[in-house]
């Protein structure tokens, strides 16, 4: 009998417990003065974090957040759009999913009088960012706020390249369009100081890539893609017909990973791409990661010789084409608080409070922050940002995006393996995309 | 002796204990079915991104059936490697009289503890062509071309599991009656006659089972592989569980990754139930 009351008083605990427990989660979804945010794992989100006590103490709001890295940040914040759970607010997303999460719903408008109404200082932002990073379609709804930019510049180092350089009769790249090279002589010069790295024997290669199959390598790619592409509206579009042009340059990418770079770049992504340049294992970088670009000034990266910063190199279209990149700030449509929501991504990109994020580690997103002298006695390379950024291609701003990624990384790589002919490769990508529309 | 009732062990509260156990394994079959409806969740109302018969799609999509092919290949190698490394340490221990030792039953359980995605990036740490402590020494293709890419996952993951499998192997033999390993002894001069007559149509059942387990984590292979190889020079080295991670949260498409799902799990349980089936007919045979 004693047994018995013992299990019975155990049961009641049991169910008293789980009452508990479910009157407690019935009091957290009650108390709605909490915003959640999930922020990418970058300098630029821990920068933020330091502030955010102002925001609460300001507003009364109390912000909590998750900090996560790439992947865990799409998976997790992909997890609540398709349960409409609303467990974030504010999603900082890749420029490259912001389409689709459009276009399926998931984001809702900001209240631009939601933060300093009248006073907020919109002019003040890079326009081409502005756009990219906030809005969808090009020019539509603001979704959110450009939080963290990138796009490409060329980074070399002189003492690896100058003989060769000599030798061919060429000057250093320069920080404008009309100084900087061409495409074919940043591959010219890759090959000769490689032959010359190879001749010596030393364990090091004319250029970097970052050729990780997905977006590591078509965000790169794109760069190159649109120095062939001479097609202005394909240049506004970032959908090129994937014919010749696109064929070269998928041959050009592959001739200067062949000629050029380490094997082992078809694995490489943003750290890997900037490391080698910053231990000299690599000479020069035709598209180097602005956002990454405050590691290359550490000093043991100059311990193999100093680094310097270029434009990027010209294509057969006469302009640059650094390929931008960037996370925004945005709004879901499950947030039940889009008022607070709207003011802390307001807040967060603020003339003041974004200042303070540059100065802290990350990168601009206002013309006010890349003409600072502070700034730029910093981050020297940022004198050319606002240019960078005016020259900037994207890539496609259409939701099936991350699709044809996956399609072009799988082509272009065959291309760079000698697996396929690079006409062949853009012949599959123009039937995917035909396939794709049939359907 | 027969069964105790509820009634006779609870009492009054026997109608409550009821309740609460009925509710109870309700919810478990309810949780462990909840992937299931979930994946035909997704296919009502079927809502295809492309015109394809759902019947076709699967198996029309070249990078599903890469993926695919690379997870059985990497099942079918852990499953003959951890098989075989399984059952050749047993017998190693047998020799050296450490068989059962409870010193390397607890030491087996510690790989065990490392995550996947950590034992991929210490493998890669040492196996990257470009940053590995023996890059030097390998391939600069080790982690880019298939075949090396694949047979590089296998070995990692073996690392992982082989411990644990050799407890299961070796247990076979610890659980070899006293007298009937004192016969065996008497019967076989050489150690290697006793293992290919005794000791190995003996472990026959836990071996078959070392099998099927060792297949499903092959094929279950996702984080130790994204982090090693990540998937190869274009994805040729994919196995199916991040590519269909991918179909989901890379390219939102629902509907592809719930029919692949459907079609593949009774593959792969099919194939797991074959061996089960064939070690079931073994311990038949050895009855």
């Amino acid at each position: 009998m004693i047994n018995q009351a013992r299990a019975v008083i155990a049961l009641r605990r049991v169910l008293v417990v789980i009452g508990l427990a479910g009157a407690l989660v019935a009091c957290g979804e009650g108390d709605r003065n909490t915003l959640s945010v999930a922020l990418f794992q970058a300098p630029s989100s821990d920068a933020l974090i330091e502030l955010i006590p102002e925001f609460e103490e300001e507003t009364g709001v109390k912000v909590e957040y998750d900090v996560l890295p790439y992947a865990d940040l799409k998976t997790k914040v992909e997890q609540q759009f398709y349960a409409r759970s609303g467990t974030y607010d504010v999603v900082m997303a890749d420029c490259i999913w912001i389409p689709s999460f459009a276009e399926r719903g998931y984001l809702q408008e900001v209240d631009e009088t939601a933060w300093l109404p009248g006073e907020y200082d919109f002019e003040d932002l890079l326009p081409a960012l502005d756009d990219y990073l906030g809005h969808y379609p090009k020019g539509g709804t603001r979704y959110g706020m450009p939080f963290m930019s990138n796009t490409h510049m060329m980074t070399y180092r002189p003492t690896m390249i100058q003989a060769v350089v000599d030798k061919l009769g060429l000057d250093l790249p320069g920080e404008t369009p009309e100084s900087t090279w061409t495409w074919d002589q940043y591959l010219q010069v890759a090959q000769a100081v490689q032959e010359d790295l190879s001749a010596a024997g030393v364990d090091a290669y004319g250029s970097s890539l970052q050729a990780r199959a997905g977006a590591w390598l078509i965000y790169e790619w794109y760069s190159v893609l649109f120095g062939f592409v001479t097609d202005d509206e394909a240049r506004a579009t970032g959908l090129p017909a994937f014919d010749a042009p696109a064929a070269a340059a998928m041959a050009y990418y592959a001739q200067l990973y062949d000629d050029a770079a380490p094997k082992g770049a078809l694995t490489w992504g943003h750290e890997e791409e900037t490391a080698a340049m910053c231990s000299g294992r690599t000479a020069m970088d035709a598209t180097s990661n602005v956002e990454l670009a405050a590691n290359l000034l550490a000093e043991e990266c100059q311990t193999a010789g100093p680094l310097a910063f270029a434009y990027p190199p010209i294509g057969a279209s006469g302009k640059a084409s650094p390929d931008m990149g960037g996370y925004g700030l945005l709004l879901s449509a499950d947030s039940d608080m889009p008022d607070q929501a709207s003011a802390f991504v307001l807040w967060a990109a603020s003339k003041d409070v974004h200042a303070r994020v540059v100065a802290g580690g990350g990168s601009p997103v206002r013309k006010s922050e890349v003409r600072n002298p502070d700034v730029l006695e910093q981050f020297p390379y940022l004198a050319m940002y606002e240019q960078l950024i005016e020259d900037s291609i994207y890539r496609a701003r259409v939701a099936f995006w991350p699709e044809l990624q996956d399609v072009l990384s799988r082509e272009l790589t065959a291309v760079m393996k000698g697996d396929k002919a690079a006409a062949a490769a853009t012949a599959e990508v123009r039937a995917w995309l035909e396939s794709r529309a049939a359907n | 002796m027969g069964l105790a009732t509820l009634q006779e062990l609870f009492g009054g509260p026997a109608r409550l204990v009821r309740t609460v156990s009925v509710v109870g394994v309700l919810l478990a079959v309810l949780g462990a079915a909840g992937p299931l409806l979930f994946v035909l969740y997704t296919l009502v109302p079927w809502a295809p991104s492309t015109s394809a018969s759902p019947l076709v799609m699967p198996w029309s999509d070249p990078r599903h059936m890469q993926a695919l092919a690379n997870s059985l290949w990497v099942a079918g190698g852990l499953t003959l490697v951890l098989t075989g490394g399984s059952a050749a340490i047993a017998l190693l221990f047998k020799h050296l009289a450490l068989t059962g030792s409870p010193f390397i039953y607890a030491l087996s359980a510690i790989p065990l503890l490392i995550p996947d995605f950590a034992f991929g990036v210490a493998a890669r740490m040492v196996l990257d062509p470009s940053v590995g402590l023996l890059g030097q020494a390998l391939p600069s293709t080790l982690l880019i071309d298939r075949p090396s890419a694949l047979l590089a996952v296998i070995m990692v993951a073996a690392l992982k599991w082989l411990p644990v499998m050799t407890v299961v192997a070796d247990a076979s033999l610890a659980s070899i009656p006293a007298g009937q390993q004192a016969q065996i002894l008497l019967d076989f001069r050489s150690f290697g006659r006793a293992v290919r007559l005794a000791y190995l149509p003996y472990m026959r059942g836990e071996l078959l089972l070392v099998a099927s387990l060792s297949f499903l984590i092959g094929f279950r292979q996702h984080e130790l592989a994204m982090e090693l190889t990540a998937g190869g020079a274009g994805f040729v080295a994919e196995l199916w569980s991040p590519w269909n991670h991918r179909q989901i949260f890379e390219f939102a498409r629902l509907d592809q990754a719930a029919l692949e799902a459907l079609f593949v799990l009774p593959l792969v349980l099919g194939i797991v139930l074959m061996i089960k089936s064939k070690a079931q007919e073994m311990l038949r045979d050895d009855d």
